[in-house]
């Protein structure tokens, strides 16, 4: 049987004005994760929640099959962890990063380190301060990627870089993978690089998880059907799962199993099925 | 817990460069001129005190406090990286302090024996100082923390204070001063400094173990 990298049940946490209520997924080993949603959706507080650096109100996560509420310091030895903002000190350079990281990491890779660096072009006696945005989110995926981790977990991290580095960093991300036993849980709002990426979608919308899915059962099962108000009605209101009304007509994302025949039906993209499950009408 | 230490250690050094070279010159210079021993050891006493609530106070200006979070460190390892940051700084200031006594008693041939009895003080003075300061912050994070940090000086640690610096002088009660070179007195100033200082870092574990970043 596959082991599952993450395993979440019934995960809720309440703040005053938002509530992260009743997330379940599971995240397979050897698999990429995509966390979709609009900024507030409750990405971050999952991600933390898995890391346990935020306390959960209710619910379970399991990480490689343990509680993440016992030995999470063990289990963070096999996590490489990548957010939206690195916080290294800024007098540091590569030399006292290398330093830092072999003394928290089991497993840190020196060579590793020193060899992505060198693949990032990151210069070896600046200071982190003096780093670039996309430096300093390069320097987050070295660390990551040098000890030996079994899951990453990364949260927007390629936001601010320019299309070149993104580029780069999702080849990376995929190489990663290659390796069944290594998984990868992302969250990011290029949706395009998640649809590169990803096995797995999950869309989180005002701190529900509204959908979890493998993307290609995504991609197979829905498509997008562009027409006019008076076509639409012909098609099994049950198909149906989202329409919007544009200058031109009608469009809605439909089931292809149950649209019926002779029904012109579009490829649709994780991105449009994104944008039609959170500002579509039912 | 290495890799916490060490990056103390490094930001330590890179960013207090200038304030550890004119700390370590000026007490150079006390061996030679008479009168500033003194102010040097309050001087260098408090420096020492300061440093681990500076470091948190980088800490949350670079998020290493966030990216610690991530990695495999529990929370009471971040608490205690910084006491005992705090206790090697205290240290470092009684040897610094020590050494420059000794030396310069050996120039001098004048052994103020005393000052020894002040130095237990101020290791006790120092220690309280972080005892207070640093559960505060490790609650309410560094900025709020100085502000309540200063209002619970002013009620624990400056009568302390005051009472040391009161024994400071020699016209002010010599039998005084000579009873404090009681080897008994200086091991209770600093089983009660430790004491209160393990109080307190148990005190900051538990806060900062409720606090989510």
């Amino acid at each position: 049987m596959t082991q599952n990298a993450i395993e979440i049940k019934n995960l809720s946490k309440k703040f005053k004005g938002f509530e992260l209520s009743d997330i379940s997924f599971n995240l397979p080993s050897g698999c990429i994760m995509g966390l979709v949603g609009e900024n507030g959706a409750g990405k971050t507080t999952t991600i933390k929640l898995i890391l346990g650096m935020l306390n959960k109100d209710s619910g379970s996560v399991k990480i490689f099959g343990n509680d993440n509420s016992q030995n999470l310091e063990q289990i963070k030895q096999e996590i490489g962890v990548v957010t939206d903002t690195i916080g290294i000190p800024k007098c540091l350079a590569l030399k006292q990063i290398d330093a830092v990281m072999r003394g928290t990491f089991k497993n840190w890779d020196s060579e590793k380190f020193y060899s992505l660096a060198k693949k990032f072009s990151l210069p070896e006696k600046k200071q982190f301060g003096a780093f670039s945005r996309g430096m300093k989110m390069k320097l987050g995926i070295a660390i990551a990627l040098s000890h030996n981790a079994k899951l990453l977990i990364l949260d927007e991290p390629t936001s601010g870089l320019d299309p070149v580095v993104r580029d780069e960093v999702v080849d990376m991300l995929i190489d990663f993978t290659r390796d069944e036993n290594c998984s990868i849980l992302i969250s990011s709002h290029i949706i395009s690089d998640l649809e590169k990426l990803c096995d797995y979608i999950a869309f989180l919308h005002k701190g529900k998880l509204i959908l979890c899915e493998e993307k290609d059962v995504l991609l197979a099962r829905y498509g997008i059907v562009r027409c006019t108000a008076e076509q639409l009605k012909t098609i099994d209101e049950s198909a149906i799962r989202y329409k919007k009304e544009t200058p031109y007509g009608v469009e809605a994302m439909v089931c292809r199993n149950k649209a019926g025949a002779g029904i012109n039906i579009s490829p649709i993209s994780i991105e449009e099925l994104f944008l039609f499950t959170v500002k579509g009408e039912k | 817990m290495k890799g916490l230490l060490l990056k103390d250690f490094y930001v330590t050094i890179k960013s207090y460069k200038s304030i550890l070279i004119i700390d370590a010159l000026c007490m150079v210079t006390t061996i030679f001129f008479d009168g500033v021993t003194d102010f040097m050891m309050v001087f260098l006493a408090c420096s020492a005190a300061s440093i681990p609530i500076n470091l948190l106070s980088d800490d949350e200006k670079s998020r290493w406090e966030k990216y610690s979070g991530a990695l495999p460190y529990t929370k009471a390892q971040i608490v205690s990286s910084k006491y005992l940051i705090g206790l090697f700084s205290q240290l470092a200031m009684l040897v610094v302090i020590l050494a420059v006594n000794i030396i310069k008693g050996l120039i001098t041939h004048e052994m103020q024996f005393e000052k020894y009895a002040v130095l237990a003080l101020l290791f006790f003075v120092g220690m309280l100082i972080s005892a207070v300061d640093l559960p505060v912050s490790f609650r309410l994070g560094v900025e709020k923390g100085r502000t309540y940090g200063i209002i619970l000086r002013l009620f624990i640690v400056l009568p302390f204070a005051l009472f040391s610096f009161a024994t400071w002088s020699s016209e002010f009660s010599p039998q005084f001063i000579e009873k404090l070179g009681n080897i008994w007195i200086i091991a209770a100033a600093i089983l009660v400094g430790a004491g209160i200082y393990a109080l307190s870092w148990a005190l900051s574990i538990a806060l900062y173990k409720k606090r989510e970043n």
